[in-house]
């Protein structure tokens, strides 16, 4: 029998509410969705802004609960998973770390929840921050002296050092400059190749996307219009809202 | 005792009303003033003192001062005697101004220190650092915007006030010897009398009621968009 | 795509600041903050201390009755001849402690509350929300004479006085401190990665509202200052034989015309107890300000 898919929305309705309790306001994102991700996959999620890829991300993490339908991971219904299983990286570099935290103990702070051996956590840490390009002279910084593509070389280390089995990057890249992007995406890559974990890569940029991905999931006011390998999206799409897309990406 | 808390409260809603006079005004002035200098370091320094300082007069050691001065030295004012507004004004007005300006001396400083929030945000709006205007022409080029910006903070620490007012008179109704309400309380609490105690609760909790509204109303017609619980 | 720079090179090192964006207490160039650190030194040392100084014996009739400040009682004697030099030094610290204690209290309590109001539901929230306004609201001495009515006078009545006046603001501030770190990336890293509320809170929460409370913990010390000030003024917060600086300027007032020194020499230290520890604030939250 086939393995079960690693993250898997099934049929999942989804609205926000907003308001006090005599003047809600229901935004509703997505409807009757389904969308499956197998391990060691790599899913690129594009869209226009508003267009729910946040809102997906995190019910795949289990941040939020769908109205209707189901998340399972791993075959389960999602529920609290084991500490160390579920990562996520998020867009600004300002604040994806805690000010007050050296870059040793961000880094760390995933293996003390997974209760990871006290005295391996050091050699561990600073293995991964070696594997994201961050010599061991930066464990004793602070977020404040590091820059913003450093910062988020630090996110990507924490995200990784427990080896999840699934990882989220929401915009990871966006609020960087062109070319730390470009290393940046480059290192998730290398990155993936290596540890082989199942991931979203949510993003506006179409190119970036298809270079990390292995399929492209486009989504249009919460349903998905396009999907397909990334390749696919290197040559001229059919769809006419993924050809708008990659008029914006491409030059 | 509905009719001696009623007698008693004259004093104190004058009392009140005359210390909220004496908060607002001067409050917003300095508030103004010193919002509008802070960009110079030196009349910020002075500005941030004088607003602490407000902050940090004791009502008990203001009031034993006036007192001792008014007892000592002849001056226009008095204590210990509250004639009716009505029969004698002046005489009213020298019983009552001493003790609303212990009463207000907190509640300026806290105004202040308001006021001087708002002016800061409105000076450091993009369009008005653009202008290059400094100083006391802001006040009066911005006159909409600044009053737009400070009238809710304002009257929500006055609303605050006003209730601390109405039953904080006790200190300085005590300080002066005048039968007010608070007066009233703190010698029912001495002699642990609980109906009268209950009685002024009752009085300024409904008092604290009524302001509430009276501001929420106010609210309206200061900015009609939104309402203060509709923006939360 | 090449990975070019990074590899952390050394040349990318910035001079290193030794602790993140926090709190100095060496006020840079705030005459203001100074003053008050000065004031606040001395008048706690004088307060703690004063059993130590050569000041004489707080409890002892050495004098006459109520006789303003001389060569040999340089602040005075109060109604028993006992002098006041000493008795103004001890209610210094009964004053600073009592209202120190109250402001911790009224700290843990209000931070508990902020950190779950931030936490709970939106209607478990809004509940707290609205209590705290209405007590927030609530007249000061209105409070603190029902809490002495029921707990009857002395130093339990005066502190749970001060923390019933000092809570409200305090809960606000760690809620709206709490409202904003919860929003933050890391938090939600940490929670993605398995954290539960308690880790969230000593990890992340409690440590990025540190500065926050403290201001707040200064100004309400201050306040709290004369809330027992007014209340032991009125007779509801501390007894005698024990003294406070209210209890002093409310004895004192008995005596206006015969020795205004006994009102006004109390009643001027506890003004400048309470600007001490309103300069600390004021300059901790410009310096907040400034970053
Ligand atoms: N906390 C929230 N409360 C109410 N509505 C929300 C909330 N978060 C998102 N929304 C709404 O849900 C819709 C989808 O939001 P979502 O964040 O998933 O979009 P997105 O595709 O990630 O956009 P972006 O590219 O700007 O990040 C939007 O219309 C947004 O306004
Ligand atoms: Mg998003």
């Amino acid at each position: 029998m086939a393995e079960p898919p690693l993250v898997e929305l099934d049929d999942v309705s989804f609205a926000y509410s907003q308001g006090s309790a005599w003047a809600r306001v229901r935004t509703p994102v997505l409807e009757s969705f389904s969308l499956q991700i197998a391990p060691g996959e790599m899913i690129g999620l594009v869209g226009e802004s508003g267009s729910g890829k946040s809102t997906v991300g995190k019910l795949c993490l289990g941040l939020m609960r769908p109205e209707s339908g189901q998340v399972r991971f791993t075959g389960t219904p999602m529920r609290r998973q084991r500490p160390g299983t579920l990562s996520v990286v998020l867009q600004h570099p300002q604040t994806s770390l805690n000010p007050r935290l050296t870059v040793e103990r961000s880094v760390a702070e995933p293996l003390a929840l997974a209760r990871a051996d006290r005295t391996g956590r050091r050699e561990r840490v600073l293995q991964i921050l070696e594997q994201v390009g961050l010599d061991p002279s930066f464990a004793q910084r602070y977020p404040a002296q590091l820059s913003g593509g450093q910062r988020q070389r630090v996110s990507i280390a924490r995200a990784l050092v427990t080896e999840p089995r699934f990882v989220l990057f929401d915009e990871a890249v966006s609020a960087l400059d062109v070319s730390v992007q470009a290393q940046i995406i480059n290192l998730i890559r290398s990155l993936q190749d290596v540890h082989r974990f199942g991931a979203i890569f949510i993003s506006h940029d179409l190119r970036a996307t298809r270079y990390v991905a292995d399929r492209i999931i486009v989504l249009q006011a919460g349903a998905i219009v396009d999907e397909g390998s990334a390749h696919r999206f290197y040559e001229p799409a059919k769809h006419e809202y993924t050809r708008k897309l990659q008029l914006a990406s491409d030059i | 005792m509905a009719g001696e808390i009623f007698g008693r409260a004259r004093v104190t809603i004058e009392l009140a009303v005359l210390g909220g006079l004496f908060t607002v005004v001067p409050g917003v002035a300095l508030g103004l003033l010193g919002g509008v200098s802070a960009r110079r370091r030196g009349s910020a320094t002075a500005t941030r003192l004088v607003n602490v300082l407000f902050l940090s007069l004791p009502e008990i050691l203001l009031g034993g001062l006036l007192v001792f001065v008014i007892t000592t030295y002849v001056v226009p004012f008095t204590v210990g005697v509250w004639p009716s507004l009505v029969d004698d004004p002046a005489g009213n007005l020298a019983a009552a101004v001493p003790p609303a300006l212990v009463l207000s001396t907190f509640g300026i400083g806290v105004v202040m220190a308001t006021t001087r929030r708002a002016v800061g945000t409105v000076l450091d709006e993009p369009y008005v650092r653009a202008t290059e205007i400094r100083g006391l022409p802001v006040l009066t080029t911005y006159r909409h915007h600044l009053w737009r910006n400070i009238a809710a903070p304002v009257l929500t620490v006055f609303g605050i006030y006003l209730a601390y007012l109405l039953g904080g008179a006790a200190i300085v109704e005590n300080l002066f010897a005048l039968n007010g309400l608070g007066s009233y309380l703190i010698n029912a609490a001495d002699q642990r009398d609980y109906p009268a105690v209950q009685g002024v609760v009752l009085a300024a909790a409904a008092a604290f009621v009524v302001i509430n509204m009276l501001i929420d109303v106010l609210y309206g017609v200061i900015d009609p968009r939104v309402g203060r619980r509709g923006a939360a | 795509m090449t990975d070019s720079s990074t590899t952390g090179a050394p040349a990318a090192a910035r001079p290193a600041r030794s602790a993140p964006r926090s709190l100095r207490i060496p006020f840079r160039g705030d005459p203001l903050g100074w003053l008050g650190l000065l004031l606040l030194v001395l008048l706690v040392g004088v307060g703690i201390l004063h059993p130590l100084l050569p000041l004489g014996d707080p409890l002892a009739s050495v004098g006459p009755r109520v006789a303003g400040p001389s060569a040999r009682f340089l602040l005075g004697t109060d109604e028993l001849g006992r002098s006041l030099l000493p008795r103004v030094a001890s209610a210094i610290g009964v004053t600073i402690v009592l209202s120190a204690i109250a402001v911790l209290v009224a700290t843990v309590v209000g931070v508990a509350i902020g950190c779950c109001a931030a936490y709970a539901s939106r209607r478990v929230d809004q509940l707290i929300t609205r209590v705290t306004d209405v007590l927030f609201s609530f007249p000061t001495i209105l409070i603190a004479v029902l809490v002495s009515v029921v707990l009857g006078p002395g130093r339990p009545a005066a502190i749970v006085a001060i923390v019933a006046v000092t809570l409200p603001t305090m809960i606000r501030v760690a809620r709206a401190e709490a409202l904003r770190i919860v929003e933050l990336d890391f938090v939600t890293s940490a929670e993605v990665a398995g954290a539960r509320l308690g880790w969230i809170v000593r990890r992340h929460l409690l440590p990025n509202m540190r500065e926050a409370v403290i201001v707040q913990c200064t100004y309400s010390i201050s306040l709290g200052m004369l809330v027992e000030g007014g209340i032991s003024f009125l007779g509801l917060g501390v007894q005698a034989p024990d003294t406070s600086l209210g209890a002093l300027v409310g004895a004192g007032r008995l005596y206006l015309t015969v020795a205004p020194s006994y009102l006004l020499i109390p009643g001027f230290v506890l003004g400048l107890a309470v600007l001490a520890f309103n300069l600390v604030g004021d300059s901790l939250r410009a310096q907040r300000r400034e970053q």
